[in-house]
């Protein structure tokens, strides 16, 4: 398995040749059950000493069949299976497949009209659900790096998320919430008092965690200035959210292909500006997430003063869902990246196909880029700046 | 030399920072909870275990066509007025909690209770048989003539 490399010659003070050191390639495997890989991830690294020449991914350990899985179930039935590709931000996930099902019938001459109220339901959801997400990556990135502190702290907030979710859906981790046409129920009036509780507390919390970890000199020095990825290489490998703004490139579907009522509210787009090291390093992936968690509370501000009162949550739809032929695409703005779906329907209640774009596939593949001449430690760090679900990179 | 000063500071200083957050902490309370002593309250729409009603079941099969992993298994023999409900069966290995089954229902008598803690060391045991002997189906037009004789 070793391959013995030209052996480096190393001059003595004296000036004559000594005793060459022998340095030779070693192959290993991270994962797949390493507690850094954020899931079954097995990285097959080649490394020369403490340094990394060659980073391999190998997938499938979490392979589901899920998209063949949709070829024999209905368009209602089919929700159920996006709740586990990325499993910590389910509804997103829901939101995706319901919009690329109602857009596709709308391109194919059906009427879909989502209601006013169901709308503002779902933005307030979804973005809870975001905050939830990077929370999660938030904790979980500082335990990569070693401080076990913050990852306490994240939950105790995602978990007041998930109080509002099993009030609302009745599930804590698998809602199949949204439905095509709109949402499965309404928010219950304690479980809106709820929201505006995490409204009122949750900006306090975010000054915490920035104390507690992004000004944390130990923490910078562990990711300012590694794993620097230009935007150029991240548009090559298609990689989108956070880690294609943390280089600097200001691409967000929300702002720029507005879909459901994202046009109505006022948000920035975070970008990696390199405050603390170079455009692009893990430091500013990392620091995208922090703003972003903190342009979701606003848009769930703004939703909730603006929420019309309780009406239907439902669009008219047949109870046996049928698409005419044709196709339709349909992508949006997970907190992992840019998710899609691609429908294909002969007609029938079930899809002929259903391809899923999933954004943390692409995202880790741009890993066999900057994974070359790292430390292994800092490999570590890279991987859990990627932010990575395993749950939809194998589907 | 300034840097080594002002690195060393400057981690200092936040990890110190970050210890004043812990230390804030520790003279609030919990907010774990443990578990099997203390028990949260569940809300009305929490989704359990499925539950039957099986006196009230038509036995329609529209729970199992709807169940998107097949875990519903309705037997059934006999034709017209002989028709009995040999079996209802739920497979708890296979079911993902989803409810969907609970909307086609006609008299909703499929609903998802607020049971969850249902462990068991073989997994045949999570395969949960409603129906004993077989049972005429619920027949709902039937019961609401013989509701309105009564009344």
């Amino acid at each position: 398995m070793t391959d013995v490399r030209p052996h480096q010659d190393i001059a003595t003070p004296a000036g004559d040749i000594a005793k060459p050191i022998k340095s030779e390639l070693l192959h290993i495997n991270m994962g797949p059950q390493h507690p850094s890989t954020h899931g079954v991830l097995r990285l097959f690294i080649t490394t020369d000493g403490e340094m990394v020449t060659k980073v391999v991914p190998y997938l499938g350990y979490l392979h589901r069949c899920a998209e063949k899985i949709a070829e024999g179930n209905t368009y209602h039935q089919y929700i159920i299976y996006t709740d586990r590709m990325d499993y910590l931000a389910a509804m997103n996930c829901n939101w995706t497949y319901c919009l690329a099902v109602e857009n596709t019938l709308r391109s194919l001459g059906v009427e879909v009209e989502i209601p006013e109220y169901a709308e503002y339901v779902r933005v307030i959801i979804g973005e809870l659900n975001r905050i939830a997400s990077h929370l999660i990556a938030f904790g979980t990135y500082g335990l990569d790096i070693g401080a076990m502190t913050p990852f306490f702290h994240a939950l105790r907030e995602r978990e007041a998320i998930l109080n509002i979710f099993e009030k609302v859906c009745g599930a804590r981790l698998m809602y199949s919430y949204y439905d095509v046409g709109g949402v499965k129920w309404d928010i219950p009036d304690d479980a809106m008092d709820e929201i505006k509780l995490f409204i009122d507390l949750f900006p306090a919390k975010l000054d915490e965690y920035n104390e507690l970890l992004t000004g944390n000199k130990i923490f910078v020095e562990r990711t300012a200035n590694v794993g620097v990825l230009d935007a150029a290489t991240c548009i090559d490998y298609g990689c989108t959210g956070p880690v294609l703004r943390g280089s600097g490139v200001k691409h967000d579907l929300r702002k720029d292909d507005p879909y459901s009522i994202y046009d109505r509210f006022d948000f920035d787009i975070p970008v990696g500006t390199g405050t603390v090291g170079t455009v692009g390093d893990c430091w500013d992936r990392y620091h995208v997430r922090m703003l972003e968690m903190y342009e979701s509370w606003r848009i769930i501000q703004q939703a909730v003063d603006r929420i019309p009162p309780r009406g239907e949550v439902m669009a008219k739809m047949p109870k046996n869902l049928k698409v005419p032929p044709g196709q339709g695409y349909y992508r949006a703005e997970n907190p992992k990246g840019e998710m899609g779906f691609y429908i294909i329907s002969d007609g029938g209640t079930v899809p002929f196909r259903c391809k899923t774009r999933s954004p943390a596939f692409h995202n880790l593949h741009i890993i066999e880029h900057v994974g070359k001449g790292q430390m292994i430690s800092d490999l570590c760090a890279t991987i859990g700046s990627l932010d990575l679900v395993l749950g939809e990179i194998d589907r | 030399m300034v840097k080594f000063v002002t690195d060393i500071w400057d981690t200092f200083s936040t990890v110190f920072k970050g210890m004043g957050i812990t230390a804030r902490y520790m003279r609030k309370k919990p907010v774990t909870q443990q578990f099997p002593e203390e028990r949260w309250a569940l809300p009305d729409r929490f989704r359990g275990f499925v539950h039957n009603d099986v006196p009230r079941c038509t036995s329609c099969t529209l729970c199992a066509k709807a169940c998107p992993v097949d875990c519903i298994y309705i037997e059934m023999e006999g034709k017209g007025k002989d028709r009995r409900m040999t079996r209802f069966a739920i497979d708890y290995n296979k079911c993902i909690w989803c409810s969907l089954c609970t909307e086609p229902c006609p008299t909703n008598c499929i609903t998802m209770s607020h049971d969850y803690d249902h462990s068991v060391y073989l997994r045949e045991k999570l395969v949960y048989e409603f129906v004993g002997d077989p049972v005429i189906p619920f027949k709902p037009k039937k019961a609401a003539r013989e509701e309105e004789a009564e009344a």
